[in-house]
């Protein structure tokens, strides 16, 4: 059960899930113009408990590339791809060193805390406007309270379905 | 709660205090001295055009590879006209309505623009 093979048939599955969330993301009505929870970072906190190191990375690479083929590639998605790989580095080196001494709901808040200060420095670099600053502490607010969110809905699901996930129940 | 998440919440919370300190910082100091001269609208960052403030109640027609932007004026107020033709897919310009005073600024991601004050507030030097 633990063959590469297995863990990347499974990888595939969240990376495709997360997919489909973040397609049916923006219909959805949203609390605030210009802000999104990302849903679709779910599934990377997911993987990164039941999976265990390098899958959120791995899981948020792909997603992030098949989502922009599906949508066309420009600087919102350029966004979205540094965003995600600086957020999930973070979360999988807190896991990777800090596994017993964290939990779930913290770590995806230092995910979203980080994923919106890396598209506000991404953003504040290339469009070189120190004003920007101004959008600063909602946007880590923000990223805050959906990684609250995420974290929570991420504990509740690995508690029911982290066994399934990894596929560590059909071994006994 | 385990005993890392203490640190990790301590982080958050430096991070969002930091933040709000300096937006709060940064407002006062705009507060301070309202001598707006005018409103630039920046494309590519390279200024596309100037407008002297404060201006008569009037709109004004701003036409290049987005279409046409209408913006409206008021005294020292600017906005995006709800109703303007451009290429708009988010409408984050238009949602974000009037803006009076620096350092405010409307931004449309999707054309490269950037609408803000020049004068009032020197936020410039302080943040080079």
């Amino acid at each position: 059960m633990d063959s590469p093979t297995n863990k990347m048939v499974r990888i595939c599955i969240l990376t495709v899930l997360g997919v489909v969330l973040n397609l049916i993301e923006p219909p959805l009505p949203a609390p605030v113009p210009g802000i999104k929870l990302g849903l679709a970072n779910l599934m990377s906190v997911i993987g990164l408990y039941s999976l265990g190191t390098y899958s959120a990375i791995w899981i948020t690479i792909l997603r992030t590339i098949t989502v922009n083929l599906f949508l066309g590639f420009d600087l919102r998605g350029f966004l979205s791809l540094g965003g995600g790989v600086v957020s999930a580095l973070i979360m999988e080196a807190v896991y990777y060193f800090y596994k017993r001494e964290t939990g779930v709901v913290a770590v995806s808040m230092l995910g979203g805390l980080m994923h919106n200060f890396t598209q506000w420095l991404m953003v504040v670099i290339l469009l070189q406007q120190p004003y920007l600053v101004v959008y600063l502490p909602f946007l880590l607010l923000s990223g805050v309270l959906a990684g609250v969110f995420i974290g929570t809905t991420g504990a509740y699901t690995l508690r029911r379905l982290g066994g399934f996930i990894s596929g560590k129940d059909l071994q006994s | 709660m385990k005993r890392g998440d203490l640190l990790i919440y301590l982080f958050i919370i430096f991070m969002l205090l930091s933040s709000f300190l300096i937006y709060f910082f940064l407002n006062r100091i705009g507060g301070a001295n309202q001598r707006i001269k005018s409103v630039v609208v920046e494309y590519k960052r390279q200024v596309f055009t100037e407008i002297p403030l404060p201006s008569e109640k009037r709109t004004v027609e701003l036409k290049g590879s987005w279409g046409v932007l209408i913006l409206n004026l008021d005294g020292y107020k600017i906005r995006v006209n709800p109703a303007s033709p451009h290429y708009c897919p988010d409408k984050i310009c238009m949602n974000q309505g009037w803006i009076s005073e620096p350092p405010q600024t409307i931004v449309c991601l999707p054309n490269r623009i950037i609408i803000y004050y020049r004068g009032g507030a020197q936020i410039d030097g302080l943040t080079h």
